[in-house]
């Protein structure tokens, strides 16, 4: 399990919650259905909750060694011992298009779509990539808040993206304006970059290094 | 006039052998293209790929190199969409074609003859076009995908027709044309897991005017 500071995790279980609720405030409530999270003592963020998932965000505050514990109604969960990281860029894979899911959330920018094979990247075009745990910004940011759009919290520690092996220029890595634990790395697909049905995009950060495939044409 | 419009009609058909007799030869032709499917297939099944009809216009500019033998440049542009079907499902993309090649004409009668059947081969090349509106759904993108992208290809030629001289400087032509190809697997790729493969045979009948000088 990789995850850093000011990160969206899910927790998987069982009576984690007495109802189904998601929250769409913002802050975001630490608290939903008298259920909370707390990560080294410290409560989380809670976006969503049901018996059996909870969808947080991570404080950006807790780094290193920590323990998560669910309080519920119903009582205390057992510890949950785990490492955040720095960094552990993640990209979402909750895209949708027509009956297909779990497509990365890569985005072209000629037409704002999902990247696809039926809509792959082209050279020469700018794309978005959204993603979570990039870490830490500045300037910095409260946990729970949605991002501002200025200034921009950028990632402290730059990602490089590569395509087939050849790094991209980046635009923007931080905090996507208005979301919370949502990240975006806007990058520029040069001339020179290989085509193929499927091309490695990858996403190093710090020490960790994330990999997906896009198609990739002239 | 009623003596006139015969008159006229005489003095064509008796100058028209001539038209075949001169040396260059310019026009346009138009007429519609259509190619045969292919079928694609992957692990669970198959489905149809290909280009729909579509209209077809083009240039000739053409040389009696010798009394039956002549050769032509031309230039076609095709309006060819892309599609997949199967499954009871389909998908099309907007697409065209350019073709640009040299032939080699065959004439079966002598240089002044008014009708003048002849059967052309060639080649040349090929830019296959998909231009249509991209999106991250396509149906039956398992199979194949219709693609915004360019390709060349080299192709063969081969087809005939008649010219018929309608005046001392201007010919009818009709004619068909095969456009003969390896299917562009860029323009319409494979899916992962699919495959594709084959040659594309566009038949294009066209008819035309050009004139001779």
């Amino acid at each position: 399990m990789l995850v850093a500071p000011g990160g969206l995790v899910t927790v998987w279980g069982s009576h984690l919650s007495p109802v189904n609720i998601a929250n769409s405030e913002v802050p975001v409530l630490t608290a939903l259905a008298d259920s909370c999270l707390t990560v080294n003592g410290a409560l989380t963020p809670m976006l969503f909750a049901s018996p059996h998932q909870i969808n947080a965000q991570l404080p950006f505050e807790v780094e290193g060694n920590a323990t998560m514990v669910l309080h519920t109604p119903g009582g205390k969960s057992n510890n949950l011992d785990f490492t955040i990281l720095s960094t552990a860029p993640s990209v979402f894979r909750s895209g949708v298009a027509g009956p297909q899911s779990g497509i990365p959330t890569v985005v072209r920018g000629k037409n704002n779509q999902l990247v696809t094979a039926a809509n792959p990247i082209h050279r020469g075009e700018a794309i978005v990539i959204y993603a979570t745990g990039l870490g830490r910004t500045q300037p910095p940011l409260a946990t729970g808040l949605g991002a501002p759009t200025d200034p921009l919290p950028a990632a402290i520690v730059q990602p490089d993206v590569s395509l087939g092996g050849l790094s991209l220029p980046l635009y923007y890595a931080g905090l996507a304006p208005g979301e919370v634990g949502v990240y975006q790395i806007n990058a520029w697909v040069p001339w020179s970059a290989p085509t193929g049905m499927l091309v490695p995009l990858t996403i190093t950060q710090g020490s960790v290094t994330t990999t997906l495939t896009v198609r990739v044409i002239d | 006039m009623k003596t006139i419009y015969p008159s006229i009609l005489t003095a064509l058909v008796l100058i028209a052998p001539a038209c075949l007799a001169q040396k260059w030869e310019v026009g346009g032709v138009t007429g519609g293209g259509f190619t045969n499917g292919l079928t694609v297939s992957n692990p669970v099944g198959t489905a149809t790929t290909g280009f729909d009809p579509g209209l077809a216009f083009g240039a000739v500019l053409g040389q009696n190199l010798y009394p039956r033998l002549s050769g032509e440049l031309r230039y076609t542009y095709n309006f060819s969409n892309l599609h997949v079907s199967g499954a009871g499902e389909s998908a099309t993309f907007k697409g065209l074609a350019h073709s640009m090649h040299y032939d080699i004409l065959f004439h079966a009668r002598r240089p002044r003859a008014r009708v003048q059947p002849f059967a052309a081969a060639g080649g040349g090349v090929r830019l296959f076009r998909g231009v249509g509106t991209e999106s991250a759904y396509q149906p039956l993108s398992g199979f194949a995908l219709l693609t915004k992208t360019n390709q060349w290809t080299p192709m063969a030629t081969f087809g005939g027709g008649i010219k018929y001289a309608l005046g001392r400087r201007v010919l009818l032509r009709v004619e068909v044309r095969d456009y003969f190809s390896r299917f562009p697997t860029k323009v319409i790729a494979p899916a992962p897991g699919a495959h594709l493969a084959g040659w594309l045979h566009d038949v294009v009948p066209m008819a035309g005017i050009t004139f001779v000088f």
